[in-house]
């Protein structure tokens, strides 16, 4: 007798039809004690909602529910026989498909992998096993070996892989091998024994619901025991012909089968967010005829979520997504793949990373003591790698004590904290009790309380990862590859890489389904999104091993049977919800077009051809736009201004101004205050190498040191000064970079050695015209001079790079270094044609040189010859050398007028108006000076490279 | 039914030279269809194209005509024209339509990438694809280059390091050494991978001389004797540009320059042989230095962009990420895949190829399609169609060279042109014709010449079937502009107000204002926007354009560095400061504090929820156009959190990074000529015209030994005077590289002048006072369109049609705009309990909760299982630890939880002790249904087996399972339940698990007592009081929940219930309250 099929009809949700049935069958007196059942559902959540449904109902009748077991298609078999042995966890199965894969010999392996991956690269392998383990899990599912393709193959035309699956067919010999030798099993195996030993039977009675596609195997188990089976079938009885013996679908009917689904039924939509705005639209059609618990949104293409929720967020509607969060996001996980990296190579990068870890934060912070008014932990990071440019991090700190402080002891906690990561490559169950050693240090102390959210967050995540770990303990000592410790993490977290944590729950939320959960959902109305070809239904062509004429041949889940499953579903819905709305999208998330679902066209021809005008002809509307964040009008202005100067804000008052500074102001007096009134800084640990200022740096830290070697100052031979200036660079450089800096740095360093060579002909050659040098910068101490303003004083201050004496010509020249790499001429840097002063710097000099005891001379600019000038040493060494500037007396008082305004303006806290557009772009401002708003042509003017300027930094 | 021609597998093989808006997607979706009227199989059949829209197009279209063709006889009839068949019945039409709707994931209409990747999937094993690779994504891509750049400059031998820089940066000290490699990758990485080290080798450099030789040649030339005036001033000028090195200047001034040239005189006298003999040493010296330079930078360029490939392949291999073109290459490369390249395992044979838009196929995707296109040659056909005026994608690798060559593979290809456009007025056509027949009047083109006159030749004159249709062109010179205006600014200012005009004019015209260079795109939607004309930039702007925006970016760049007081300052004087307790910007603790716990909430929240939670506070002081960056930006923040990593620079990086449009609709689109193939505007509008012919010169330029063979050559760019001095095959190289840059700049003209529909603008800057022509395009437009007279400022010198066309055209279509959203969404109200989806409880899961919550007693089973409110708030205020981590860890081996499982098993078969120990047989038999699965080999089960019933002889746990330890009153019955599983519901709960043994009072089958009891098999040491307090504390909430349970399925009283907890190991049972 084959097993009995029952027709639950459509006309209500099949779960409670079922269910009803399944308590009046089970019912004695006040019990309904369905022990002895056992229900197959094809899903988890048909599950919970059936417990849930039995609850309910029982509730209802005052019944006291004994409930059934209940299970899915995947997993209930194992109740119908005893497995003789231990199934093989998914890693166990992957690596012996590796090894078995690695283990056939080549000659026969080059027919399927020509080029195998090396020995040790266990990633590689392991992904190899998996690809073979799918196809295994696939085949033995419908009852085949992959020996059997061989045979089918042969009846197809085209079919040329025969010697690629006679190899296959060894490789998967050689895995049964394996795990025998280890006394394991995998599930598909021992399931195919089980049949073929007719060692199926139970005492339950099995209930099947809504199991329209059971694959080969699970209808041979059923067989077995066809006396205990009962199929509910989700259709009327004058359905019969369409499902066959097992209450699965008959697919050629299924496939012929022209769907009620009426055209007021169906919505277009263009791309994913307006599809979210169509969920919303057919929600409040519903007219608050449903509860949020009566209303189920589907989405066949899941990408969909975040929109959908975020749009409904909008009209402050909840949805839940079973989904919820990935483990990826989550704490700990981001803490394992992170220490991972930073265990691997030690670059800086890493460790920058790992701190800014929420719980590596933490830990850090209550074990690390900050003295107050001592930076926090990442400024001081940041400051070190500002400063040193590291690309590892070692043991050699650079600079003070002061500097790397923080940043050792920061260090020194990681390396306590990660030791148990280190060492050589070992079995990978040696890592399991590492990796939990290092967890339990972050998170093991923490008291958790199941109910906080975020806690019961953490205890999710700690069991998947714990789960993960010991799947490593169980794979038996003999498949053990040998592993490195990035290694080991990997297997750990890639499994884990989809899984997610479910979100709890939220009682006012409109739950969101994918669309296999659908066909047995019971809310009254569904909105289901994205019902397009690729999604509803999906279908394969191509494939390595099984392209889908094989699947049809074998009688593989195959397209058909794809179209078929979704065609049931369709009419199913249909008919047991009174409300469905079914929107087509016309573009996907990247802009790419999307055609309609195939199964719009399930219908008679001239709706086909009606629909087929609608949706294939180019739409010309423009979809409504989506709804705003707030109900709020928008204003036509929006209310953000750049801050005016506030008097309150500034950190300083102005009893001294640099030279340098001058030219800020006059460029723009709001930026002037941002920089030097309120000293606002930022910090970008994203560079790479050297930026203008730190390579000028460079370089005047070299020639100041020059500068201060009297023997050499006056040296004629440019190969001597340049060897001198060759050991001070490189000295230098190993001091502020140390001996392991990156590469790049080092490069620089030689551009700079390039032009220092330029600087040394060009100082040569000038001290043989006679030229002596007497002053150079001195880099503590500044120049600082009175300047007269109206009846007050101020003090310039800044550094002069040098001043030159021609004792003959009774001639004063003063110099500063440019090592910008294009050469400016000083006239057009600091004036206008039209006589505009934009930068004051060579003109003040005058005056701060005045302040100077210059071997026992003064400077009197009134009366002694001076000229100002700079000296070039740009990227072209055809361009270095002198530029002297040549201006007037008269122009020079007018600068020196300009200085004073400027002053004035200072002193009279005149910061505003900002100039606008920026007279030069700088990223730095711009988000406060609005600049990418108002215009956007500066972001592409390429920005001139900011001149080393080494007062700027500097407090008065 | 089948034609006749399917029935000898006629089809013909044609190429087609579509102009642009000549239907080449109606001549394809011909094709497609006469082929399905053919019973051809859809998957014999593939049609590719280059983006997905197009290939969206190309499939709608198909199936429209066939839709319209069932529905309408005028329609069928011209169908049935198009694809030539004899008869075509609504029938057919209808039956055919159902059948493709049908199979229409079986249609092969895709892009050329999406193909190869299907084809890369089938046969990722034998083309050694790392396994489970994937398509990086641009973020990832440009983390793999940025690391393999990064690797280049910082690994590796360092001397080997300065030496490649040395010759790569040879003459220049440049700082920047990252950004030098990062353009070298950016600019040469392609030519790079189409080419063979030997390739950058070609360049041959005379020998240097040596310095002996040269100090000789030299000083002859010092002493030489006096030979005028001329002479000798000249050779002491070069005697100096050869001290000094100047070798550039030595060969291309003075007398030097003249033996270069193999002249023999200077300044009109005959140079003496000897002096020339003199000079010959440095001249060979010169040239090797300067041809050496450009050797070397070409090699070390190539070495470096070696370095650059190895580190970068190593990275994608490592993470087994594939970019498309890497796909490609690989499929290119294979030499493993079955001939036809796509067979079995693509699941049928491709027999009939239609390739759209073949000018842009690149080489390495000839070389994949080349097998494809003879197999279908062969046996069944080939539709190529394309249009060499339209290729501007030179620089991305497209070879429109290819497009000639497959006219020579295949043998019976027939070539059609088509010319006649379905898009424009006569008016633009005439336009076109214009130009393009006349562009060799231009009397200056010089080294241009060939590539003109080519581009001329091949230009077949155009014809439009929309005679009707009004239309206006122009050519527009804007004002004149004084000494301080800029130039630039006065022109676009006009172009923005000429734009302004027409959008006021001619409402409803969709308008396309197509430029050159984003710079342009930038500047006029600027300008635009101050004249309040909405437009939208194709591709669009960073999301950073918006000033709340900016905001937001800040706060995430304080969370990073909370040094950054630029962030700090700007947040604090920002709508979000009060929100985020961000206004005391000068105090660096609590920034730092702040941002710890900015990062936490990322953490735990991620960018989406968070970034929304601020736009939401920073909303109602936006404005529309800020509102809808804002929503951008979340969604921006929604779609990056898969990717996110724990630095929110990265993110920062990701929004400034990615161009996203303005969601405005409007009717002004101004992008790049690029961004404008395919797209076809009402109005177009050139305001961008003074390029140079000759385009920008290219870093590098290379040579093919044929037209679609790998390049072979290749040469650093170097400025005209040198080239001068190049052997003349890499003369050569450079002659063809302008060529091409000529060629391609045509191009962009045509399919600039091309787009228009009804009129087209092109507004040109004055002539300079001369009015000399160039060789630029505005100086072409002047030729052909002004008879080459001067542009004076704020004229029109041309224009044909009328300028009214508006009055004759159809009325503007009007955009619609789809009802608007509801504005609320009103569900009915949730009163009660939730109807589904109820939250789960497993009362094994309460395991840990503190003792002190006493469940049974005072607080239903609701709040037993939830903590209270206050609780949730601050959890550390409760008086201790629940549960912790660590429990979670390793807390039982599998032989642990095996004698577990084992114990319970036979627990669960013993009803009362009082009928007598169970059989060995039972116990046997149980053990072996669990043993396999649970791993437990014969001895193990044993000894487990003795160790159970040594628990059963133990007096407390025996005296638990014997009647004797129940009272029963008077007609009542003990029922014991083993293994009892119940679920009930308890609020919005469902409380669900499995009572190990619960035994039932009953009096006449009415349930009046129940007790509960549960075993564990923890190891507990005997008599330690304290351990076994821990674990009774532990499961107290556990066996709590069963009694509540219990309470509510028989309707007991509490007291009515009781609890035993046995820990069997040391045989000791707890009584619960
Ligand atoms: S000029 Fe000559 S003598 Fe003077 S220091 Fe230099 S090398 Fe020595």
């Amino acid at each position: 007798m084959p097993l009995s099929r029952e027709f639950l009809d459509w006309k209500r949700p099949a779960l409670q039809v079922a269910a009803e049935r399944l308590i009046a069958r089970f019912c004695r007196g006040e019990r309904a004690d369905m022990r002895r059942a056992l229900v197959v559902v094809p899903g988890r959540r048909a599950g919970r909602r059936l417990l849930e449904i039995l609850v309910e109902q029982c509730e209802t009748v005052g019944l006291v529910l004994s409930p059934p077991k209940i299970m899915t298609e995947g997993s209930f078999p194992e109740e119908l026989y005893v497995p003789k042995r231990p199934f093989a966890n998914t890693l166990t199965q992957q690596l012996a498909w590796a090894k078995a894969l690695q283990e056939t010999p080549a000659a026969i392996r080059k027919k399927i992998l020509p080029h195998p991956p090396a020995k040790q690269d266990t990633q590689r392998w392991l992904a190899l096993g998996d690809a073979l383990r799918k196809q295994h899990l696939d085949l033995a599912a419908d009852g085949y070996s992959f020996a059997d393709v061989i045979a089918a193959g042969g009846e197809l035309s085209g079919f040329d892989e025969g010697p690629r699956w006679e190899a296959l067919a060894k490789v998967q010999r050689k895995y049964h091998d394996l795990l025998d030798a280890e006394k394991l099993w995998d599930k598909q195996s021992a399931r195919l024994i089980a049949i073929k030993n007719h060692e199926l039977a139970t005492d339950r009675l099995l209930f099947l619901i809504g199991t329209v596609d059971l694959n080969r195997a699970l209808r041979q188990m059923l067989q077995q025991v066809e006396q205990q089976v009962t199929a509910f079938i989700a259709a009327p009885e004058s359905m019969r012909e369409a499902f066959d013996e097992f209450g699965c679908l008959q697919v050629d009917f299924w496939n012929d089968r022209v769907l009620p689904l009426t055209d007021e039924r169906i919505f277009s939509a263009d791309g994913p967010a307006d599809q979210a705005v169509q969920a919303a639209r057919q929600l409040a059609a519903l007219e608050g005829k449903f509860r949020a618990d009566e209303v189920t949104i589907g989405v066949a293409d899941e990408t969909l979520v975040p929109q959908v929720q975020r749009q409904l967020n909008d009209f402050g509607i909840a949805t839940r997504w079973v989904v919820g969060r990935k483990l990826t996001e989550t704490g700990p996980w981001r803490f394992l793949a992170s220490a991972a990296e930073f265990v691997r190579e030690r670059r800086y990068e890493s460790l920058a990373a790992l701190i800014r870890h929420a719980d590596v934060f933490d830990y850090l912070r209550q074990r690390i003591p900050l003295a107050e008014g001592q930076v926090d932990l990442l400024t001081a990071c940041d400051t070190y790698f500002q400063h040193h440019l590291p690309r590892f991090v070692a043991e050699d700190w650079l600079g003070d004590s002061g500097a790397h402080g923080v940043p050792k002891l920061i260090l020194e906690e990681l390396e306590k904290l990660l030791r148990p990561l280190t060492g050589p490559p070992q079995p990978l169950e040696r890592w399991c009790g590492k990796v939990r050693e290092i967890l339990a240090a972050m998170y093991g102390n923490r008291p958790l309380f199941t109910q906080v959210p975020t806690d019961r967050e953490l205890l999710d995540v700690g069991r998947l990862l714990e789960g993960a770990i010991s799947a490593l303990e169980e794979v038996p000592v003999e498949m053990q590859p040998k592993v490195a410790v990035g290694d080991a993490l990997q297997l750990i977290l890639d499994p884990l890489e989809d899984q997610t944590i479910p979100p709890s729950a939220d009682p006012e939320a409109i739950e969101m389904l994918g669309w296999l959960e659908l066909a047995l959902d019971d809310a009254p109305a569904l909105i289901l999104l994205s019902f397009n070809e690729g999604f509803v239904p999906q279908s394969q062509h191509a494939d390595a091993f099984l392209p889908n004429r094989l699947r049809e041949h074998l009688g593989l889940f195959d397209n058909r049977r794809r179209y078929a499953r979704d065609a049931y579903f369709v009419e199913a819905i249909l008919a047991s919800r009174p409300n469905t709305a079914w929107v087509v999208g016309r573009r996907d998330h990247d802009g790419n077009p999307l055609a309609p679902s195939r199964l719009l066209f399930a219908t008679d021809e001239s709706t086909a051809i009606a629909r087929s005008l609608r949706f294939f002809k180019s739409s010309k509307t423009v979809p409504a736009r989506r709804a705003l964040l707030t109900e709020v009008p928008a204003p036509l202005r929006s209310a953000f201004d750049v801050p005016q100067p506030n008097s309150e804000d500034q950190r300083r008052q102005f009893d001294s101004v640099s030279v340098t500074q001058f030219k800020a102001y006059l460029s723009c007096r709001y930026r002037f205050y941002l920089q030097y009134v309120l000293q606002l800084n930022t910090i970008d640990d994203a560079v790479k190498e050297l930026d203008a200022s730190e390579f000028g740096s460079l370089i005047h830290e070299v020639l100041q040191h020059f500068g201060s070697e009297t023997e050499l100052t006056a040296c004629a031979e440019s190969t001597l000064i340049a060897e001198y200036l060759d050991d001070r660079l490189a000295e230098l450089v190993n001091e502020r970079y140390g001996p392991k800096r990156r590469g790049v740095v080092s490069l620089q360093a030689e551009q700079a050695r390039a032009r220092l060579r330029k600087f040394a002909d060009w100082q040569a050659g000038r001290a043989a015209e006679g030229w002596q040098i007497a002053f150079t910068e001195d880099s503590v101490q500044q120049l600082k001079a009175p300047f007269a303003v109206d009846d007050r004083s101020i003090m310039l201050r800044g550094r002069i790079d040098r001043i030159d004496w021609h004792p003959e010509r009774n001639q004063w020249q003063i110099l500063d270094y440019k090592t910008g790499d294009n050469a400016t001429d000083p006239m057009k840097a600091h004036r206008t044609r039209d006589g505009v002063w934009l930068d004051l710097q060579l003109p003040l000099y005058r005056h701060l040189a005045a302040s100077l005891d210059v071997g026992g001379r003064r400077i009197d600019p009134t009366t002694d010859q001076i000229e100002l000038g700079y000296v070039a040493l740009p990227k072209d060494s055809g361009q270095a050398g002198l530029r002297l500037a040549k201006w007037t007396g008269d122009e020079l008082l007018s600068a020196d007028e300009t200085a004073r305004s400027v002053i004035r303006g200072i002193w009279n806290s005149e910061f505003w108006p900002r100039t606008d557009p920026a007279p030069q772009y700088s990223e730095v401002f711009a988000a406060i000076c609005q600049d990418k708003l108002l215009d956007r042509l500066r972001e592409f003017a390429s920005s001139e490279e900011a001149e080393f300027a080494s007062e700027s930094e500097a407090a008065p | 039914m089948t034609t006749p021609r399917s029935l000898f597998g006629m089809f013909e093989h044609s190429l087609f030279r579509a102009s642009a808006g000549t239907g080449k997607t109606y001549q394809l979706s011909n094709r497609f269809l006469e082929l399905l009227f053919s019973d051809v199989p859809p998957e014999d059949i593939l049609a590719t194209t280059f983006t997905r829209k197009a290939a969206g197009e190309i499939l709608s279209r198909v199936l429209l005509r066939l839709a319209e063709a069932a529905a309408d006889a005028s329609k069928r009839e011209e169908l049935r024209k198009a694809i030539r068949l004899p008869k075509l019945s609504e029938e057919r039409c209808r039956k055919l339509l159902l059948a493709t709707l049908k199979n229409l994931h079986r249609l092969r209409v895709s892009t050329l990438d999406a193909f190869f990747l299907q084809v890369a999937g089938a046969y990722g094993w034998e083309l050694n694809f790392p396994p489970g690779w994937s398509i990086s994504d641009n973020l990832q891509d440009e983390r793999l280059r940025d690391d393999a750049i990064d690797e280049v400059l910082n690994e590796g031998e360092f001397s080997q390091l300065r030496n490649l820089f040395h010759l790569l940066t040879k003459g220049e000290s440049a700082r920047a050494m990252a950004e030098l490699v990062a353009e070298t990758v950016e600019g040469l990485y392609s030519i790079y991978q189409e080419s063979q080290a030997d390739a950058w080798q070609k360049i041959n450099a005379p020998d240097r001389v040596s310095a002996e030789r040269l100090g000789e040649a030299l000083r002859t030339l010092q002493n030489f004797p006096a030979a005028g005036k001329q002479f000798t001033n000249a050779i002491t000028a070069d005697a100096e540009r050869v001290v000094q090195q100047n070798w550039l200047k030595f060969l291309t001034t003075g007398i030097a320059k003249k033996l270069v040239e193999k002249e023999t005189e200077f300044s009109r006298k005959p140079i003496p042989v000897e002096l020339a003999t003199a000079y010959q040493p440095l001249l060979q010296h010169a040239l090797a230095e300067l041809i050496g330079r450009l050797a070397d930078q070409t090699r070390a360029t190539h070495e470096l962009l070696a370095h650059f490939d190895a580190a970068y392949e190593q990275r994608k291999d490592a993470q087994r990420l594939l970019r498309f073109d890497d796909v490609t290459r690989r499929l290119a490369q294979a030499t493993s895949l079955p001939a036809d390249g796509a067979s079995f395992r693509m699941n049928g044979r491709i027999e009939h190829l239609l390739l759209d838009e073949f000018q842009d196929t690149s080489l390495a995707q000839w070389q994949v399609l080349r097998p494809l296109v003879r197999q279908a040659a062969e046996k069944g056909s080939l539709f190529v169609v394309g249009d060499r005026k339209q290729a501007i994608y030179g620089w991305r690798g497209g070879l429109a060279e290819i497009f000639d060559a497959v006219a020579g593979e295949i043998p019976k290809l027939t070539a059609r042109t088509l010319s006649e456009s379905y898009r424009s007025a006569p008016v633009i056509m005439d336009v076109v014709n214009l130009v393009f027949q006349n562009l060799t009047k231009h009397p200056r083109l010089e080294a241009l010449a060939p590539a003109v006159t080519a581009w001329e030749r091949d230009f077949p004159p155009h014809s439009t079937a929309l005679h009707d249709l009004p239309g206006y062109a122009d050519l527009q010179v804007s004002p004149a502009v004084s000494e301080d205006q800029d130039k630039q600014e006065i022109h676009y200012q006009f172009v923005a107000e000429q734009i302004a005009a027409a959008v006021k004019h001619k409402p409803g015209r969709s308008i396309g204002v197509l430029c050159r260079r984003n710079i342009t795109v930038a500047r006029i939607i600027y300008l635009l926007r101050r004249l309040e004309v909405p437009a939208s930039e194709e591709g669009g702007n960073p999301l950073d354009d918006s000033a709340p925006v900016e905001v937001i970016l800040s706060v995430l760049k304080l969370m990073d560095h909370p040094g950054d007081s630029v962030a700090a300052f700007h947040v604090a004087h920002s709508p979000l400061a009060e929100f985020l307790g961000l206004k005391k910007w000068k105090s660096r603790a609590l920034l730092a504090a702040r941002a710890a716990e900015l990062r936490r909430e990322l953490m735990e929240q991620g960018y989406g929820p968070l970034v929304l939670r601020w736009a939401r506070q920073l909303a109602p002081v936006c404005n529309e156009r800020d509102r809808n960056r804002l929503q951008q930006l979340v969604e921006q923040a929604h779609d990056y959190q898969t990717q996110s990593t724990l630095r929110t620079t990265d993110f920062i990086a990701a929004v400034r990074g990615a161009k996203i449009s303005d969601p405005m609709p409007v009717d002004v689109r101004v992008m790049t000529i690029h961004q404008a193939k395919g797209l076809e505007f009402d109005i177009v509008f050139l305001p961008e015209m003074s390029e140079k012919l000759r385009g920008q010169p290219p870093r590098f330029v290379v040579g093919r030994p044929g037209p679609t063979e790998p390049v072979d050559v290749v040469c650093r760019y170097t400025p005209a005077e040198i080239q001068e001095l190049l052997p003349p095959a890499l003369q050569q190289l450079f002659a063809r590289s302008l060529e091409q840059q000529v060629t391609q700049s045509l191009c962009m003209l045509y399919v600039a002048l091309t787009r228009a529909i009804h009129a087209l603008h092109i507004i040109i800057p004055p002539s300079s006072s001369k009015g000399t022509l160039s060789a630029d395009i505005a100086s072409l437009l002047r030729v052909t369109m002004m008879n080459g007279e001067p542009a004076m400022p704020g004229t029109t010198p041309f224009c044909l049609g009328n300028p009214d066309w508006v009055q004759q055209a159809k009325p503007a279509s009007k955009l619609q705009i789809e009802e608007p959203l509801p504005t609320k969404i009103q569900l009915a109200p949730l009163v009660g309990q939730r109807k589904r989806s109820w939250q789960r409880v497993a009362p094994s899961q309460l395991e840990g909760l503190g003792a002190e919550e006493d469940a049974s007693s005072s607080t239903s089973l609701e709040e037993t299982l939830r903590p209270q409110p206050s609780e949730i708030k601050s959890p550390l205020a409760a008086t201790g630890p629940r549960v912790q981590w660590t429990d979670l860890f390793g807390l039982e081996t599998n032989f642990a939880m095996a004698r577990g499982t084992l114990f319970h098993a036979w627990y669960e078969q013993i009803e009362w002790l009082d009928d007598g120990l169970p059989g060995r047989p039972l116990l046997e038999q149980t053990a072996q249904r669990l043993a396999g699965s649970l791993g437990i080999v014969a001895g193990q089960a044993l000894s487990l087996q003795e160790g159970f019933c040594e628990t059963l002889a133990r007096p407390n746990l025996s005296s638990l399972l014997r009647k004797s330890a129940y009272s029963i009153p008077a007609g009542g019955k003990l029922v014991v339940e083993r293994e009892f599983p119940f679920a009930i519901r308890c609020g919005s709960d469902l409380v669900q698990g499995v009572i190990d043994r619960l035994v039932l009072t009953t009096v006449s089958d009415k349930v009046v007592a129940a007790q509960i009891v549960d075993f564990k098999t923890d190891s507990v040491p005997q008599g330690n009081v304290a351990a076994l307090q821990a674990r009774v504390d532990f499961y107290r909430p556990q066996l709590a929940a069963y009694a509540k349970a219990v309470q509510l399925l028989f309707r007991l009283p509490a007291e009515a219930v009781s609890q035993r907890l046995a820990f069997v190991g040391c045989d000791a049972v707890v009584s619960l309250p």
